[in-house]
C-alpha cells in the first residue's frame, strides 16, 4: 500500500469524522462523492481546508480541475506529489 | 402570575437508563452531532415514537455554543473556518438533523431565554399544542454548561443534559406550571429543568432565579 494514499486516508477519516470505517474501507480509486464514500459539499470544503494545510496544497477557487483532483484519493495523492511541499503530517 | 396546563403522555431524560439510541440516524448525518445534540434527538425521538406527524419545540441556554467558541478560536488564530462547525453552530442545529432524519419537514421552534430558557420553552410548547390539542407535540431541552473561557454559568447543567415530553391532549397526567416575579436577588440559580424533573417524579417542585419564582406540579 502506498503511504501517501494510507495518510489521505487517515486524514478524510480523522477529519471528516466517518464513524465506523477503516483505511481499508476506502478503496483507493473509490468515488469520494455522491456514489461510493457518500461525501458531500461540506466535507469537500473541510477537506480542501485540510489538505492545504497538512500537505500545503493551493486551490483556487476558479480552478475547473478542483472536481478532478477530488475525485478519489489516487487524485489526491498525485495533487500532493505534483503540487504539494512533501508530507508534512496527517495530524489535522 | 401566569399558570398553563400541558397534558402529558410520557417523558424521557438524558442521561438515562442505557446508551444514546441514535439508529434511526444514517452514519453520515450521525457523525456531525455534537454530545449535546445527541441527547436533544436521543430524547426527542423516544418521545415522538409511533407519531409520525408531530410539532417540534426545541429549548436550549447556550445550544451549540461549543462550536461557536471553537469558529471565534479559529478567527482569532487567524486559521480558515471549518464549514461543518459553521454550519451546525446554529441554535436550531439539532432541529434542522432531526428533521431530515425524519423525513419531516413540518417547521420547528428552536427557542432560547437565558437561565429560564426550559420554562419559557415550555410557554411555547404549552401555546402551540394549545393551537391543535389533537397532534402531539414534542418538547426537547437539552443544554451543556457554558465552554471555557466563558465557563459554566450559574443554572447550568454539569454536563449534558436533555428532557424531553410528550404533550397531547388525550393524556390523563396534567403538568401545571406557575411562575410570578421573584424578590430572591442574587440567588444562586440550579438548573430550572431539573425542578419541572422533580415534578414528574414526585408530583411537585418549584424553582427560583433572580427574575422569577416557578412552581411545578402533577396532576
Amino acid at each position: 500500500m502506498d503511504t501517501l494514499e494510507q495518510d489521505i486516508k487517515i486524514l478524510i477519516i480523522e477529519v471528516l469524522n466517518l464513524e465506523d470505517i477503516s483505511g481499508e474501507d476506502i478503496a483507493s480509486d473509490m468515488p469520494l462523492f455522491g456514489e461510493g464514500l457518500g461525501l458531500d459539499s461540506i466535507d469537500a470544503l473541510e477537506l480542501g481546508i485540510a489538505m492545504k494545510k497538512t500537505y500545503g496544497i493551493e486551490l483556487e477557487a476558479g480552478d475547473g480541475r478542483i472536481r478532478e483532483h477530488f475525485r478519489n484519493v489516487l487524485s489526491l495523492a498525485a495533487l500532493v506529489r505534483h503540487q504539494g511541499k512533501g508530507s508534512l503530517t496527517h495530524t489535522p | 402570575m401566569i399558570s398553563w396546563d400541558v397534558p402529558i403522555v410520557r417523558w424521557v431524560q438524558w442521561p438515562g437508563i442505557g446508551a444514546a439510541e441514535l439508529g434511526f440516524i444514517e452514519p453520515l448525518l450521525r457523525r456531525r452531532l455534537s454530545s449535546l445534540a445527541r441527547g436533544a434527538l436521543h430524547v426527542a425521538n423516544a418521545c415522538a415514537q409511533g407519531c409520525p406527524s408531530a410539532t417540534f419545540v426545541f429549548a436550549s441556554r447556550h445550544g451549540e455554543l461549543t462550536r461557536t467558541v471553537e469558529l471565534l478560536r479559529s478567527l482569532a488564530h487567524d486559521e480558515e473556518l471549518s464549514p461543518t462547525l459553521f454550519s451546525l453552530s446554529v441554535l436550531n442545529a439539532a432541529a434542522g438533523i432531526f428533521s431530515i432524519a425524519r423525513g419531516d419537514r413540518a417547521p420547528a421552534t428552536a427557542i432560547a431565554a437565558g437561565v429560564e430558557s426550559f420554562g419559557y420553552g415550555l410557554l411555547e410548547a404549552h401555546l402551540r399544542a394549545r393551537k391543535s390539542p389533537a397532534k402531539p407535540l414534542v418538547y426537547v431541552y437539552a443544554d451543556a454548561p457554558a465552554p471555557d473561557p466563558i465557563g459554566p454559568q450559574s443554572g447550568d447543567p454539569q454536563a449534558v443534559f436533555a428532557l424531553g415530553l410528550l404533550i397531547q391532549g388525550d393524556a390523563s397526567s396534567r403538568l401545571h406550571t406557575a411562575f410570578r416575579p421573584g424578590t430572591m436577588v442574587g440567588t444562586p440559580a440550579t438548573l430550572q429543568a431539573n425542578a419541572c424533573l422533580r415534578a414528574l417524579e414526585r408530583g411537585s417542585a418549584d424553582w427560583t432565579s433572580d427574575r422569577h419564582h416557578w412552581c411545578w406540579n402533577l396532576r
